[in-house]
């Protein structure tokens, strides 16, 4: 029989003999990721403490007390320093489930319109460099390919709803129309049969 | 990919430590947690330093925590198993039992290391 593999927080209430200690230990991780990434960022890069230490003028220890904690006692200042001794910009996305979805996508296009315009800026910078502007041409290309891939599947899911006016009908959308029309057809003649 | 064993650990003290100490227990397996996951993306024991992670020889660690504010020490300690990439859980206690927790825990550690190469 395969063995089931247990999760830490599973493990920790098992032992304990207690099953609400899970959903302590699991909220602790929880509330621990913050940290988790900082030290995984310090030890991917290959830096001691010391050396996160020294650019942040700190003593180690407090690196170490930083990376045994949770999150609640991160200080903004802390995460900024110790990013910046592994050379690791921020960036913060602020999500707020209650702005509507069309402001959501509105600001999801600007940030990828931002990073877009960073590509282009890369390409003038390394103009001589064709192996690098190819790249970029072509990676601009799978975008737009993407977006109009995803855009038609979500907009073929909208059309059923639309209700056009004649004279305002999309050739898509007329086309939709024509192929429902189409469809009833088929499916009245079959009944009559 | 890393999995963690509970089969040979003393639990005794796990309760206790669960009982006295809820919110140190949480943290502590918090950071076994952190320690798992810088294994599995593919990091290697002793290839890198973390402060609550120390080593107690013969292939024993500790992991402790101060997440907790005001809190007491306790200690978590594992064994971890490179070749079949297992962390064996076997002891926990507080700084006062220490001595006694890692002489047990390292009966565990030989125990385990004995039925592998028997198995082998």
């Amino acid at each position: 029989m395969k063995k089931k593999l247990k999760s830490v927080a599973e493990i920790a209430a098992n032992l304990a003999g207690d099953e609400t200690i899970k959903g302590r230990v699991d909220r602790e991780i929880l509330r621990s990721r913050m940290v988790t990434t900082l030290l995984q960022f310090r030890i991917q890069k290959g830096k001691t403490q010391k050396q996160v230490a020294e650019y942040m003028g700190c003593d180690p220890s407090k690196i170490s007390k930083i990376e045994a904690g949770n999150d609640l006692q991160l200080k903004w200042i802390d995460i900024i320093g110790y990013l910046s001794a592994l050379g690791v910009s921020i960036n913060i996305l602020f999500e707020d489930p209650s702005i509507p979805a069309a402001g959501q996508i509105k600001q999801h296009v600007f940030a990828i319109h931002n990073l877009l315009e960073k590509l282009a800026g890369i390409a003038k910078q390394v103009g001589d460099d064709t192996q690098i502007v190819d790249k970029i041409h072509l990676f601009y290309g799978e975008v737009l390919l993407n977006f109009l891939s995803k855009f038609g599947d979500s907009y073929k899911k909208l059309l059923p709803f639309v209700k056009f006016d004649n004279a305002e009908l999309p050739e898509s959308a007329s086309m939709a129309k024509g192929s429902r029309k189409k469809e009833k057809a088929k499916q009245d003649s079959l009944a009559a049969c | 990919m890393w999995y963690t064993e509970d089969g040979e650990a003393i639990r005794s003290g796990f309760k206790k430590v669960s009982r006295n100490h809820p919110e140190e227990y949480a943290a502590c397996f918090a950071n076994l947690d952190k320690v798992l996951t810088i294994l599995n993306n593919g990091n290697k024991v002793g290839g890198f330093k973390v402060g609550f992670f120390r080593p107690e020889g013969n292939g024993l660690y500790r992991i402790g925590q101060t997440g907790v504010k005001d809190s007491k020490e306790v200690r978590l300690y594992v064994y971890p198993d490179t070749e079949s990439e297992i962390m064996y859980v076997l002891a926990m206690g507080t700084k006062e039992s220490q001595k006694n927790d890692i002489k047990e825990a390292k009966k565990k550690t030989k125990k385990i290391k004995v039925a592998k190469k028997e198995n082998n």
